[in-house]
């Protein structure tokens, strides 16, 4: 039986309670509907307006139409079919009318499940360092709640609870990182839900129009990290991450096209391969985006014939794989029907001035290559803009883009290129993907974010096979050397690049971003992405290879107790040998007392010792008196600073009774 | 098969000065109702972590699975080191409740925060314990029926840091208590001379009127003496007074005319309670014991005593 279940909560208690809920509702505000979290914070209010204090809480009568209110506000809000939302909302409400009707401690037990349940919740929509952080805070908040719960002063008080939670929630931390480590990772899920679309996640995508790159560029956040093996790092201008071959236009949009099956078309290396791991964004997609051009990558991802590498399941949380690639190679390997596709001419779209800047371009050209560099001499020559806010383009974009506005995107100067080159009768795609990565000294990889992304060719010549041809690089070829800046963008301005900074402020800065991002990297990599085949790759670099699931599961459940039991030796070792200084000058003083022949049976408090002691001792009852005052002071009230406590210390040793 | 078990279940047991030390041997522990609900939760949040495969998720999940075990020890020494001893208990009449005394202290001077303690299933109380707080409990338990009343084992128990464990320990005390009679029912009965055994006003002792000398016997008081005999040699002489307001009353137990022994000892409890109220002098007759006659709260304990304790001891 608990003799401080039916306690009542205490005003105080309760405005904690309430805030520490509020705190961990509050990220919810971006994942779920306005109506759940403004209903909680609804009902919040009204506990502490109405029913704080001395006023019971409200009455069965109230809850059972609030109970059916707030459930049928959730099924319209949040609907079955989204599995996450609908859960998490629910759990938001409950916790409400749960926080508006609790009056006893018991009631405190219930929250603080709920409260674990609702932090757990917040990592299904976020696995960022900042809010595991937060939940981790908050956790140790709902633990001091639990404290508070088993205390037996009625008008509870927040902050030593909170030093107790702490001090638990450290303990734990031992066992936390041997299950997190050792605790077997499965595959698959267990089961599938509808975990909500990706709708809101930004990444390349494999089909393309004039202006859908640039839209991209806009954005400043991290696509993917890169890290290389060995310290190699690939020169700027050979920083390509391929993504899709585009081959189908019709004038305004790109995409695949008809995709043959079969093995990956043959490349020659002509120098070393590099070794590299990315770590993807999510992206919602199956795309990866390697270093041109790949050569192989590991088991769960997979490579289409024109070597597009792509997972196995869209891109959901992040994701890493390695790869290595050659950057100086041939690829002469290709199909009739591939070259066929890389023909294909949008014929509505093809004006006459177009055929005629071709043909005019074939008079002076003996090879294929010249026409090439006619095509690039050509966007140099002419005035030609590069631009992240193109003018708005009409039916024939290319036309119009060509002859009329001429200030585009990448993607403007690709696809343009591609159709002119298919028009002088050379095979001809665009491909997407980024161009370009800053380097982060402090994590030693590259950070490619989505203001890199970029669209660039690849024609066949018949002496070299497919050639990787970038536009971009004659009409900007800053571009190739750095990254764009978005927020330096202006409407229709020039596009500006990313200088390092100069001054010591803006070094200052850009450290202090770097080293952000490989903390955000080695998070990434080891927690979020912590899965079976990184834990078996952790393992057997511990030389633990040969653990499977059910050893692991030993190992969880073995560690756990003897890690306990280790903490449990340590804490007694600390009790045992190592009490307090105050304790310890007391006992002290007390033995000093024995020796010189008092009796101190266990039970005397220090009042009736220090009066026994100076009846024995009357020459020293001044100083007994001093100590005695002093430990109490110490012990029992509030004089508890250092010089008190020092004092203390040099008076028992100088004491002699006797 | 109950005394089996009890065999084996492991009691702290006070030492000659009446300390119960608990040591770490002697404490049970286990999961409360809500470690098990905790526990549950645990699983719940685990599932959910391996279906999402979130990390985080994990983080949280094995953070409070630590927690859990590391609750297991501070709870664990939350008890231990605790020094209980039985304080005393003031007797009581049958039916109501008595108030047991205890003390609880900690050598080691270490704090114990909500210490509960409780007689079986009986009502808890608790506690901290330590410097700075209270050290002293008090277990009520209503005494059922007279004679020497023992409410049996103790357990200490404390859920403290969460509540997600609960160790306990029993504790053998010498505590008892002594219980007087239930007093009947004041009624006509209570009047009626039955239980008078002789009401005479004889020369009973009193303060009002000087009756008469008598010799000393050890005990009186000595403004009671004649010290003008004492001075002139005639040896130590002490007055008596008497008076018509002063009854002798001998409370007689056999003179009683039911036969229930019980009955007999509630009335005679009830008289005891009334004239101890007024001023007459009252002895007791018991079979095979008697009380002479007397007042003062010390005679009246004294006459209770042996209501409390006939036919028992």
């Amino acid at each position: 039986m608990d003799a401080l279940r039916n306690r009542p909560v205490s005003p105080k208690l309760l405005h904690y309670l309430t805030l520490l809920l509020a705190l961990a509702v509050a990220p919810h505000y971006f994942n779920l509907s306005i109506w759940i979290t403004g209903l909680f914070y609804l009902v919040a209010v009204l506990r502490l307006l109405l029913w704080s204090g001395e006023r019971k809480p409200p009455s069965g009568w109230l809850m059972v139409p609030l109970t059916i209110v707030g459930v049928i506000i959730v099924l319209s809000v949040a609907g079955y079919t989204e599995g996450r939302q609908f859960g998490v909302a629910l759990l938001v409400i409950m916790m409400g009318l749960k926080l508006l009707e609790s009056r006893t401690r018991r009631d405190l037990y219930v929250i603080v499940t709920l409260g674990y349940f609702l932090l757990i919740t917040l990592f299904l929509f976020d696995q960022s360092i900042a809010l595991s952080i937060y939940a981790f805070l908050l956790s140790i908040g709902f633990t001091a709640l639990l404290v508070t719960a088993n205390r037996t002063e009625e008008k509870v008080t927040v902050l030593p609870a909170l030093r107790t939670a702490t001090v638990l929630t450290l303990g734990a931390i031992p066992i936390m990182i041997l299950l997190f480590v050792f605790f077997p990772r499965m595959e698959g899920p267990l089961w599938h839900l509808n975990l909500g679309g990706n709708s809101g996640l930004t990444g390349m995508s494999d089909h393309i129009n004039m202006g859908s790159v640039g839209k991209l560029s806009l954005s400043n956040e991290v696509a993917f990290r890169v890290k290389f093996k060995e310290g190699y790092l690939p020169a700027p201008e050979q920083r390509y991450w391929r993504g899709m071959a585009l081959s189908w236009t019709d004038g305004n949009n790109w995409s695949r096209g008809y995709q043959r099956r079969g093995p990956p078309e043959l490349i020659t290396p002509l120098d070393d391969p590099v070794g590299y791991t990315v770590t993807m964004e999510p992206t919602g997609q199956n795309w990866l985006f390697p270093l041109d051009r790949i050569l192989s990558a590991q088991k769960n991802t997979q490579l289409s014939p024109l070597l597009e590498l792509s997972a196995a399941n869209p891109i959901d949380r992040r994701f890493s794989y390695e790869a290595s690639s050659s950057l100086d190679f041939w690829a002469q390997e290709t199909t009739r029907g591939e070259l066929a596709a890389a023909l294909q001419l949008p014929s509505p779209k093809i004006s006459n001035r177009m055929r005629q800047l071709v043909s005019d371009w074939k008079l002076n050209a003996n090879r294929d290559q010249d026409l090439v560099a006619a095509a690039l001499a050509h966007f140099t020559q002419q005035p030609y803009i590069y631009t992240l806010q193109p003018p708005v383009l009409g039916k024939n974009p290319l036309d119009e883009f060509l002859f009329e506005t001429r200030k585009g995107f990448c993607e403007h100067y690709a696809t343009s290129f591609v159709v002119l080159m298919r028009l002088a009768g050379i095979p001809a795609r665009v491909v997407v993907g980024y161009l370009g990565g800053e380097w982060n000294p402090h994590g030693e990889h590259l950070i490619i974010r989505q203001s890199d992304a970029h669209a660039w060719a690849e024609v066949w010549l018949e002496d070299s096979g497919w050639v990787r041809i970038d536009p971009t690089a004659a009409i900007a070829p800053e571009r190739i050397e750095r990254s764009i800046d978005p927020s330096l963008l202006g409407e229709g301005a020039p596009v500006l690049f990313r200088f390092d900074g100069r001054d010591l402020l803006s070094a200052l800065m850009l450290n202090a971003s770097w080293l952000n991002d490989s903390i955000q990297l080695y998070w990434h990599h080891w927690v979020i992405g912590y899965n079976q085949s990184r834990q078996n790759t952790l393992l057997s670099g511990l030389g633990l290879d040969f653990l499977d699931p059910s050893r692991k599961s030993m190992i969880s459940i073995f560690g756990t107790l003897v890690i306990t039991g280790l903490l449990f030796a340590l804490l007694m070792w600390r009790m045992r040998f190592k009490p307090e200084p105050v304790v310890a000058a007391y006992r002290k003083f007390q033995d000093k007392l024995r020796k010189a022949g008092l009796e101190i049976p266990p039970w005397l408090g220090p009042e009736d010792l220090a009066r026994a002691a100076a009846q024995r001792f009357p020459g020293q009852s001044k100083e007994i008196t001093a100590i005695v005052q002093l430990y109490v002071g110490l012990r029992y009230g509030r004089t508890k600073t250092r010089s008190v406590q020092s004092h203390l210390l040099r008076r028992v040793r100088q004491f002699r009774p006797g | 098969m109950l005394q089996g078990v009890q065999k084996f279940i492991r009691v702290v047991r006070s030492d000659r000065q009446g300390q119960a030390r608990i040591s770490g041997r002697k404490i049970y522990i286990l999961p409360t109702r809500y470690g098990l609900l905790f526990g549950l939760m645990l699983v719940l949040l685990l599932i959910g972590s391996i279906n999402y495969a979130n990390s985080p998720a994990f983080l949280l999940t094995f953070l409070l699975t630590g927690l859990f075990f590391h609750t297991i020890f501070h709870t664990w020494r939350n008890l231990l080191d605790l020094q209980i001893r039985w304080l005393g208990a003031n007797p009581v009449f049958a039916g109501k409740p008595a108030d047991f005394q205890f003390q609880l202290t900690d050598p080691e001077q270490r704090d114990h925060a909500a210490i509960q303690l409780a007689f079986g299933a009986g009502d808890p109380a608790i506690s901290d314990i330590g410097p700075g707080a209270d050290q002293q409990l008090t277990l009520r338990e209503t005494a059922p029926r007279r004679g020497w009343f023992r409410p049996g084992r103790v357990t200490v128990e404390t859920r403290y840091p969460l509540g997600l464990l609960r160790a306990w320990s029993y504790l053998d005390t010498d505590a008892r208590v002594l219980v007087y009679p239930k007093p009947a029912e004041r009624g006509p009965a209570i009047d009626a001379p039955e239980y008078e055994g002789t009401l005479a006003g004889d020369r009973g002792s009193g303060t009002d009127d000087f009756v008469g000398h008598r010799g000393y016997h050890p005990g009186d008081q000595p403004r009671h003496m004649n010290w003008k005999a004492f001075a002139a040699d005639k040896g130590l002489l002490i007055k008596q007074f008497g008076g018509d307001r002063m009854n002798r009353i001998w409370l007689d137990f056999s003179g009683l005319e039911m036969a229930d022994t019980e009955q007999r000892l509630q009335l005679l409890t009830r008289a005891i309670l009334d004239l101890s109220q007024g001023q007459e002098q009252f002895g007791l007759r018991l079979p095979g014991q008697e009380i002479q006659p007397g007042s003062g709260q010390a005679h009246v304990q004294q006459c209770l005593r042996a209501l409390a304790l006939y036919g028992i001891e």
